[in-house]
């Protein structure tokens, strides 16, 4: 057997069998884990059109929301969880499929803009369809006892998504996407039908989001609209894509991982404390600076930015790692 | 005679206002080598993109075999058998040198089920055919100039063209990579490939074409066999500057 | 609709337009002389808009100053700020190729905007969130129509701004430099013009076009931390719907999107802010350049 499986593998039943452990923070855990695993399937499907393809889709959270409401108003409507949820990812792709022709025909930096436009335009558009989507109160849903549930399946989406962006990466047409990504004009002189390429990929980028959405939704049992297409969460994702290495299997993981890692583990911890010192004569609440943690992830986004475009997987050692750890998948 | 392969009829390319193709009309045989010459600014490059499909024509026609492909999309010509390589080389620079030829063997032509064991040893012999062999797996970023054009030649090969576009593939290389280059260009036309080039190395096009066809201002001012255009009083003063 | 209520509302959005293409013409020289998309611009404008409102606020008491002035003052400090910022952050990204260079640049310039929507956050815990400017001067009555002084004052200014805008680009050299690496980056470089000297020029003309902007919301409406990323978006949507690079597309975007704001706004307040995106997705889907993009 191959190695390159051996690491994933051990992980996910690591993960598989963390829930069945008795202890205290079990359900606390499950909870950030919940968080991260969002975050992996969010970058992972952005990074299938962005990374692959190269078409840097600033309103992939659209997909997201609209799965994420989709699933509440099916939900409320009677449907059954299981309908429900695959009702909310086949209204994603079903948007995916409204929008591919005519955003397609924009390239480059005008495909970036007019997909930021629309995650705003479709926020107000969800405010405004008050009668179907509860406007600016929000959408309420009941649902029971889901914690392990909700973990088992969220696992299930991410397996998903990586097996699937890891066998675009090997297939015909991911070779297609590489080409457009490199320069479509020539993969167009080359035969290559862009915009027949261009849609699958998005649909294929559509459908993850947006189950993960109902998901999302299931778990809170309330969003808004705040939640859902709120800018944070909608370029985060993008960032921890990048961050890990856009175009690498292993990239939007690694972002993500590194992202959810530092909001958790250390933000969150900080809030918490009161450690007071003194500096030139004041008295500074060291804890306080907890609320700068927006600032931090922009200081860590802009020098991913700045000094490496490639992202952490394309560090030379971290390179060597990962490629002796059989993880590194080619990108060429 | 037989009927010729391609024929360019009354074709002309306005560019807001500014004429870059004027009435352009000649025919490229099959199985021969066709070479187009003209000073800079001539319309050479635009007239290879009008024919790939990267523009639509202001008016005339290109018939290529008994189609009318005026107009078409670049991807449908290329798979209908018409194929390039670019003035300023552009491989997918990202892409390592076997993936380059496996798109046009994958998209270039009419679906072939192609199994992955044919496949690689087709794209290996290709490579090899140019001169590629043993950097497959490099990144098309990492080989020398002369490299790049091969690996275009390469992947324009793998569409199995009927008429292969070279956009001055031998300019800028060194005398000796001229003669190993010019040499690839007959070894193409041996394996029954149309050739049609636009080219700036007089001692390239001369030796190589069966027809020459001579652009000027965007309108073909001769036509004939090498001789007949060296000889050509237009194409001289077009070459000198009309200054007598 | 009555006639001196339509007249009301045209006017209403001519004047909202104005000052919205004031702050895109910063953005679209930015985004036409550098390719850069710069998610922080609306920052600056934030960020201008509370450089005059702390500017006015700590003056009040000694010396009632008109706050126009301080938008005067504040403006060449965001050039500085702008050449600073184009140094550091954009300029290590120009060498990249096409594809690496929009995502890398998105990257910096939306970090860069969640720390100053953070910092500005943070420095304005305890004080209130929206900030403005207390000055009126009395509205003008002609007839039945009421119109705002400050407004009025406000429209001059970005008229007479874009006006020598369109002088310094039509007239001076630098000017037609930026115009000419706008259209053809490589082709400016090889006739000798220094494109990273204009990309920085552009930078700062740009950033102090957007504090000025600032400076006439806090004025006129207010600024507070998180209004950046929504603005900047609202700028791309005029900059991209009039086409790149066109300075009349912008003109006519900014007022295009301020009258349909102010119409929407008078029928259907709930959809005014849609308007930007509702025109923008339209006008790309009809024009993939925009309105006047080539």
């Amino acid at each position: 057997m191959n190695k390159a499986f051996l690491f994933p593998l051990v992980v996910v039943g690591l993960l598989l069998a963390f829930p069945l452990i008795e202890m205290d923070a079990r359900d606390y855990i499950l909870l950030i884990l919940f968080t991260l695993f969002l975050n992996i399937v969010l970058a992972q499907s952005y990074d299938i059109v962005g990374g692959q393809m190269g078409y840097v889709n600033l309103g992939h959270i659209v997909f997201f929301a609209i799965g994420a409401y989709a699933f509440g108003i099916f939900l409320n409507a009677q449907l059954g969880f299981v309908l429900s949820l695959i009702g909310g990812a086949g209204a994603s792709v079903v948007f995916a499929a409204l929008i591919s022709y005519p955003f397609f025909r924009l390239r480059g930096a005008y495909f970036s803009l007019a997909a930021f436009g629309l995650v705003k335009l479709m926020e107000y558009v969800t405010i405004n369809m008050g009668a179907l989507t509860g406007g600016s109160n929000g959408l309420k849903i009941e649902a029971g006892d889901r914690v392990v549930p909700i973990f088992y399946l969220s696992l299930a989406v991410v397996v998903a998504v990586v097996i699937c962006s890891w066998l675009i990466g090997r297939s015909q047409l991911g070779l297609a996407m590489k080409t457009i990504r490199e320069d479509e004009e020539v993969a167009r002189d080359f035969g290559v039908p862009v915009l027949k390429i261009k849609v699958q990929a998005l649909l294929i980028s559509s459908f993850f989001p947006g189950l993960m959405g109902g998901l999302y939704t299931w778990q809170l049992q309330f969003i808004d609209t705040d939640q859902v297409f709120g800018l944070k969460i909608a370029l985060t994702p993008i960032a921890m894509a990048m961050l890990g290495g856009s175009g690498l299997l292993i990239g939007p993981i690694i972002g993500a991982v590194f992202l959810v890692g530092v909001e958790e583990l250390i933000w969150t911890q900080l809030a918490q404390v009161h450690w007071t010192v003194t500096l030139l004569g004041y008295e500074v609440d060291i804890g306080q600076f907890a609320h700068l943690r927006g600032a931090i992830l922009g200081l860590i986004i802009v020098l991913v930015g700045l000094f490496m475009p490639g992202g952490f997987a394309r560090l030379p050692p971290v390179e060597r790692m990962l490629t002796r750890a059989g993880l590194m998948t080619e990108d060429k | 005679m037989s009927a010729p392969l391609m024929s360019v009829r009354a074709l002309t390319v306005n560019f807001s206002g500014l004429r870059a193709l004027d009435r352009v009309s000649f025919s490229v045989n099959p199985g021969k080598i066709t070479g187009i010459i003209g000073p800079n600014g001539a319309g050479k490059t635009t007239l290879f993109n009008v024919i790939a499909g990267h523009y639509r024509p202001s008016g005339g026609q290109i018939i290529f075999g008994e189609r009318n492909i005026t107009g078409w999309k670049s991807d449908r010509v290329c798979r209908l058998g018409i194929s390039r390589t670019y003035q300023h080389v552009r491989p997918f620079l990202g892409l390592s040198v076997y993936n380059n030829v496996k798109v046009g063997f994958l998209y270039g032509h009419q679906a072939v089920n192609w199994k992955q064991k044919e496949l690689s040893q087709e794209i290996a012999s290709m490579l090899e055919f140019v001169g590629l062999e043993g950097l497959g797996e490099k990144r098309a970023e990492e080989l020398i100039p002369l490299n790049r054009k091969r690996l275009e030649v390469a992947r324009a090969l793998a569409t199995h063209p009927r008429l292969l576009l070279l956009d001055e593939l031998i300019a800028g290389l060194t005398p000796t990579e001229t003669l190993s280059m010019m040499e690839t260009i007959r070894q193409i036309n041996a394996k029954g490939i149309t050739v049609l080039m636009i080219e700036h190395v007089m001692k390239a096009v001369m030796g190589l074409s069966d027809k020459v066809v001579v652009l000027h201002h965007g309108e073909v001012i001769a036509e004939g066999s090498p001789a007949q255009v060296a000889g050509d009083q237009a194409v001289i003063d077009a070459y000198l500057g009309a200054q007598h | 609709m009555e006639f001196t209520t339509l007249v009301q509302v045209i006017i209403n959005g001519v004047l909202l337009g104005g000052v919205y293409a004031l702050a895109a013409f910063g953005l679209s020289l930015i985004f036409g002389v550098s390719g850069v998309l710069n998610l922080a611009h609306g920052e600056f404008l934030m960020v201008g808009g509370m450089a005059v409102f702390l500017l006015f606020d700590a003056l009040q008491n000694v010396w009632y100053v008109n706050p126009f002035i301080l938008v005067a003052v504040v403006a060449p400090l965001f050039f500085l700020v702008g050449l600073v910022f184009e140094k550091a952050l954009i300029q290590p990204l120009t060498q990249r190729k096409e594809h690496v260079r929009l995502a890398s640049a998105v990257l910096v310039t939306l970090g860069a905007a969640l720390v100053i929507e953070d910092v500005a956050d943070f420095a304005s815990r305890g004080s209130q969130y929206e900030k403005s400017v207390d000055f009126f001067i009395p509205s003008l009555v002609i007839g039945e129509i009421y119109l705002e002084t400050n407004k009025l004052v406000m429209f001059g200014l970005v008229l007479i701004l874009i006006v020598a805008l369109f002088i310094f680009l039509r007239f001076t050299y630098v000017g037609l430099a930026v115009q000419a690496v706008t259209q053809n980056r490589r082709g400016a470089l090889l006739v000798g013009v220094n494109t990273t000297r204009i990309n920085a020029i552009a930078f700062g003309i740009g950033t102090a076009l957007a504090a000025v902007a600032g400076g006439f919301e806090v004025i006129n409406s207010m600024v507070a931390p998180n209004i950046g990323l929504p603005l900047t978006l609202k700028y791309l949507c005029i900059v991209v719907m009039g086409g790149l690079g066109s300075f009349l597309g912008v003109a006519l975007g900014g007022v295009i999107i301020g009258l349909g704001e102010s119409f929407l706004g008078f029928f259907y307040p709930a959809w005014s802010q849609t308007v930007a995106y509702l025109l923008l997705v339209t006008v790309l889907l009809i024009r993939p350049k925009g309105l006047f993009g080539k």
